[in-house]
């Protein structure tokens, strides 16, 4: 995730959409255009639309959303094999949350419990790169 | 029997639980304090989780509007530059936090229950459960979590 990065937030609040862009540019990545949806169905729009418009280096989705949920959504991504090389972050309210478990096994790289500082984005980004790497 | 365990939780414990989680999120989300307080919130916008499965209930937060204006304006990290939608988005957000910070402080069993997206019914709490007022620059907000077996 060196250079200017592409971010995708998926994240039925705006508030918080906020709030983890902020975090991102605080944990020190050098963010181009970040893209946002409002929902896992809006996420996948978008995802879409990156395949038709260049690359995404990395998606935040949250995981409990009305209309579509991240778990959903990451289904779908992988059946509609959108972005498939691009690493996910899960962001919920609920670290407990079960379906943490099944986010992962469905292709998430890692997951971002709220309340969160900048500082923990940064570690999960830089255990993404020791992925990666 | 999880909520026979939870019938058995006595409100102090409760309230410790909610002032840990509360104290969590103001020191993590917004690097601000945020004090106990005696006194009741002025109602104006409320935001509610439902919890479901192993437990049921809810978390509610009850402020003024200038309070929560605060808030999200701590929240994001700038003045001026919000709408009456994005005020009640931050104030679920914020009870979001505090109901999963809650959960998360339950035992392992009891901690295996759902959580709704918050909602913004809007004016004044129920004004059941354990409720714990705090303050935070200067405005009141409370926080409301009841439990049923």
């Amino acid at each position: 995730l060196g250079g200017c990065v592409r971010v995708l937030i998926v994240d039925d609040s705006a508030v918080m959409r906020k709030i983890v862009e902020r975090a991102l540019r605080q944990a020190g990545l050098d963010l181009g255009e970040v893209l946002v949806a409002g929902d896992g169905a809006a996420g996948l729009a978008a995802l879409e639309g990156c395949a038709a418009g260049g690359g995404l280096d990395l998606i935040l989705s949250d995981l409990h959303m009305p209309v579509m949920d991240g778990l959903e959504f990451l289904a779908e991504r992988r059946r509609r094999g959108l972005a498939p090389g691009v690493p996910v972050l899960m962001i919920t309210g609920d670290g407990c949350d079960p379906r943490v478990a099944e986010a992962i096994a469905a292709g998430a790289d890692g997951y971002i419990s709220k309340p969160f500082t900048a500082a923990q984005v940064q570690e999960r980004i830089a255990l993404l790169h020791l992925r990666a790497a | 029997m999880p909520t026979d365990e939870l019938t058995g939780m006595d409100e102090q414990r409760i309230a410790g639980q909610i002032d840990a989680a509360v104290t969590e999120v103001f020191d993590l989300m917004l690097q601000r304090a945020c004090a106990p307080a005696a006194c009741a919130a002025e109602p104006g916008l409320c935001a509610c989780v439902r919890f479901s499965g192993a437990v049921e209930g809810g978390c509610e937060v009850t402020l003024s509007m200038t309070t929560a204006v605060r808030l999200t304006e701590a929240l994001l990290g700038m003045d001026g530059a919000w709408d009456e939608a994005m005020v009640a988005d931050a104030v679920g957000e914020l009870c979001n936090m505090i109901a999963g910070g809650w959960k998360s402080r339950l035992g392992p069993v009891e901690a295996m229950c759902g959580m709704s997206v918050p909602a913004i019914p809007g004016g004044g709490g129920g004004g059941g459960g354990v409720r714990r007022g705090y303050v935070f620059e200067g405005g009141v907000f409370e926080v409301g979590l009841w439990v049923r077996s």
